[in-house]
């Protein structure tokens, strides 16, 4: 994005244009084309509805964040698994996929602030499973801070691309439990009879979700991180958490 | 519309029509559209590529001939996945870096930044403002460059083999009879080649049809995309829950690659029959059907 | 109108052919006989340029072929001259070798429509009555693969005639077919010398030779050893070589 603009100042510039230049820049309806990217996979965080579009609390933050900073955005998705690969090399500008802040990954992309607080990653089985199942096999999705948690903590980890791929896991009694984000996990719970069940530890990691940018896009970081100022003060994202996450209290 | 207005209050076989019907199930159906594109755009520019390969082998001309070796013997050298991933990112790039020193001289930072891509958003391949089916087509675009280089190598080397094939004799009397060579080549070679081809080409597209759902390893939505996604369980979070239907969807699909293998192959047959009533010493032919 | 003169051709150390000429004047029919490996077949080649002789020279009607060395030893320098030649010096194989992929009747149409400008419809025309004389009228929208060997010969001959070619070479015209397909194949031969028309005959039949024949040329080791009219070579014989040729493939005695 720095670059996008930098590009147009300076052409102006050659053309001596500057007044214009600065009419331009600074006229509020000024909007060039943001494309955010994400998993659509990944309910209710982001998914592909019946209508065969992207929907979910992030399909609502995104909207709305990009047009508290007057930003023309597209949706664009794109696997988990490349979806750092991909912004880095400028497929899209910014990720948008339940993604949360970690050091590791802030050495390679910027984050924004979070948008969606820290959240308990649990620990879900089928009815009945012992607590020391998460000693077990456990399924987690690739590249993920549960993936990287579950290898380190003396469980067998097992990888899958999707995150609909780690329950199916549990159901067929591939893995004994399956770690992931409580937000993502809930609805499997209580939809499913007493069939599964969360079992009692879990895990806090992670700094929250955030926005992922490339490093260099700091300008585009500084609007978002206003946006996201805006919508925590006057409470609306803390009424899409509790929206979408069945009344779940954001505390922002 | 009415029949399907509340899908948490129907049922049944009315329930499971409405479900096959939704929009996101006809972008299912339309991404089979996707893989027809990919095999008839494909199969063409493969048999022109693998028909320039073949040819460039053949040529008396020392480089062509060694440009036709390296094409065919370096894609038959390394996995085609690694292809498949590698030229899309490679072509995208250079593409952009083209268009990038073109359109944006002015530009004095690198486009290589420790691990970021960047060029100016002029030199974005599509452009950021583009309708998001721009951005797919040229996901596709990029697809069937990879496919036909790849196939295309293939090709090279079945039609040399089967240039090769054909018997000296044949080309000798043209010759005898005061054909010109490139005549010769026309009209008497080239021909005659397609009966040696056919088994190899027949084979290599029952392959291109199996190596269509690479499509969704480059990230294009394809059937295998939509299948898996479709498949998927379904919590409250969507209009038409479900546990995991994912089986169902790929036997949908294993049907439909069955079927689609199944008619070429009949296809292939008939061909065949054609070429070989009009065909050479038949003792020529024997091993080549012998050993199909 | 055709003359070799002092032809040598070899492979490698094998030398086939160590100095022949003839010469087959207009209305000629010559035939070339002697053992497997006498070099005949290789001689006929050498006429029309398929094989290229390493010296010697090749006249077809005053016109003297000019050579060039390349890389690969002596080649033809001037690529029009060879077609023009071999145009005119239809040749006749051993194994038919007609293009498997057309049909009879596109097999004699199509050089003369691609090598001698002839109109399509006037070359179909000419090429159903070549085929008619030829006996094989009603095969002309078959494929060579399901002719008989003696129809696909005569389907042959009948290609080499429609270049109106000033003359002909058959190279062993009937040693690939049965006894009862030679037959018909020497009789449209019969015809055709009986035409006037300027031959040179590579064969293994010694009778065939006898009735077509006006100059006979028995070749042993690549060198000429005995020549002259069919009475002469076959009955009144001069070398012992000859003799014991004729006497092996059961001529005499």
């Amino acid at each position: 994005m720095r670059v996008s603009i930098f590009c147009k100042e300076i052409r102006l510039k050659n053309l001596t244009i500057s007044l214009m230049a600065a009419a331009v820049l600074s006229a509020p309806a000024f909007a060039d084309t943001v494309r955010l990217g994400t998993e659509g996979a990944y309910a209710p965080f982001n998914f592909v509805n019946d209508n065969g579009e992207i929907d979910g609390f992030e399909r609502e933050v995104g909207d709305k964040l990009c047009e508290l900073a007057e930003l023309d955005c597209s949706w664009v998705k794109n696997d988990w698994d490349s979806i750092i690969p991909n912004l880095v090399s400028g497929n899209y500008d910014v990720i948008i996929a339940g993604m949360s802040i970690t050091d590791e990954r802030d050495e390679v992309i910027d984050f924004t602030q979070d948008y969606y607080p820290p959240d308990p990653s649990m620990y879900m089985a089928l009815a009945g499973t012992k607590d020391d199942a998460i000693n077990g096999i456990v399924a987690a999705q690739t590249s993920t801070i549960q993936a990287g948690y579950v290898a380190e903590s003396g469980a067998t980890l097992v990888e899958f691309a999707t995150p609909d791929e780690t329950i199916a896991a549990v159901k067929n009694g591939e893995a004994d439990a399956v770690l992931a984000d409580d937000g993502f996990l809930r609805k499997y719970v209580t939809e499913s009879n007493g069939e599964l069940v969360f079992l009692t530890p879990t895990v806090s990691l992670g700094g929250g979700v955030g926005l992922g940018l490339r490093e260099s896009d700091t300008e585009l970081r500084d609007k978002l991180n206003a946006a996201i100022d805006t919508m925590k003060k006057d409470g609306s994202l803390n009424e899409l958490i509790a929206k979408w996450f069945d009344g779940k209290k954001g505390g922002y | 519309m009415e029949f399907c207005a509340d899908p948490s209050l129907i049922s049944g076989w009315r329930w499971l029509a409405c479900y096959l019907t939704t929009p996101k199930h006809q972008l299912f159906y339309l991404s089979f559209l996707t893989v027809f594109a990919l095999l008839a755009i494909t199969a063409p520019v493969v048999l022109l590529m693998g028909f320039a390969g073949a040819v460039a082998r053949l040529s008396s001309f020392a480089p062509l001939r060694w440009l036709g070796t390296i094409y065919t013997s370096m894609v038959r050298g390394v996995p085609d996945v690694i292809f498949f991933l590698f030229v899309p990112i490679a072509l995208d790039q250079l593409v952009e870096l083209t268009r990038h020193k073109i359109k944006c001289p002015q530009v004095t930072d690198a486009v290589y930044r420790g691990n970021e891509f960047i060029v100016c958003s002029e030199a974005k391949m599509p452009l950021q403002d583009a309708a998001a089916w721009v951005h797919q087509g040229w996901g596709f675009v990029l697809a069937v460059i990879a496919f036909s280089i790849v196939f295309g190598a293939f090709a090279a080397n079945t039609l040399f083999g089967a240039l090769n094939a054909v018997p000296e004799k044949q080309l000798e009397t043209a010759r005898a009879f005061g054909f010109t060579e490139r005549q010769t080549f026309r009209k008497i070679h080239v021909p005659q080649m397609w009966t040696y081809a056919l088994p190899g080409l027949s084979n290599l597209w029952m392959i291109l049809i199996k190596a269509t759902p690479l499509l969704f390893l480059l990230g294009i939505e394809d059937i295998v995309y939509w299948a898996r996604e479709l498949g998927g369980s379904k919590t409250g979070y969507f209009a038409y829950p479900h546990p995991d239907w994912r089986l169902w969807y790929f036997l949908g699909l294993l049907v439909f690659y069955l079927l689609l293998t199944w008619l070429s192959g009949k296809v292939f047959d008939r061909l065949n029959q054609r070429f070989n009533r009009q065909n050479i010493d038949q003792q020529v032919l024997k091993p080549i059907e012998a050993g199909r | 109108m055709i003359e070799l003169r002092d032809i040598h051709k070899a492979y490698g150390h094998i030398e086939v052919l160590k100095g022949i000429s003839l010469t087959a004047r207009r209305g000629d029919v010559i035939a070339l006989i002697g053992s497997s490996g006498s070099g005949k077949s290789t001689l006929l080649r050498c006429a029309n340029l398929l094989e290229i002789p390493q010296r010697g020279d090749i006249v077809f009607n005053g016109d003297t072929v000019r050579w060039a060395n390349k890389l690969k030893g002596r080649q033809p320098a001037d690529k029009n001259q060879v077609r023009r030649m071999r145009t005119n010096l239809s040749m006749v194989f051993q194994q038919f070798n007609l293009w498997a992929h057309m049909t009879v009747l596109q097999n004699v149409t199509e050089a003369p429509v691609s090598v001698l400008k002839k109109d399509p419809q006037l070359a179909e025309q000419q090429g159903r009555e070549l085929l008619e004389k030829v006996g094989i009228g009603d095969k002309c929208d078959q494929y060579p693969s399901q002719l008989s060997g003696g129809q696909q010969q005569r389907a042959a001959i009948a290609r080499a005639l429609a270049m109106e070619p000033a003359a002909m070479l058959f190279d062993e015209p009937t040693s690939a077919l049965d006894p009862e397909l030679e037959a018909e194949v020497v009789k449209v031969i019969k015809t055709l010398a009986a035409e006037g028309r300027t031959m040179l005959i590579v064969t293994h039949d010694m009778k065939m030779a006898f009735d077509v024949a006006n100059h006979v040329i028995f070749l042993h080791d690549g060198v000429i050893v005995e020549q002259g009219t069919p009475e002469h070579v076959f009955q009144q014989t001069q070398s012992e070589r000859l003799q014991q040729f004729l006497h092996a493939t059961g001529t005499i005695g």
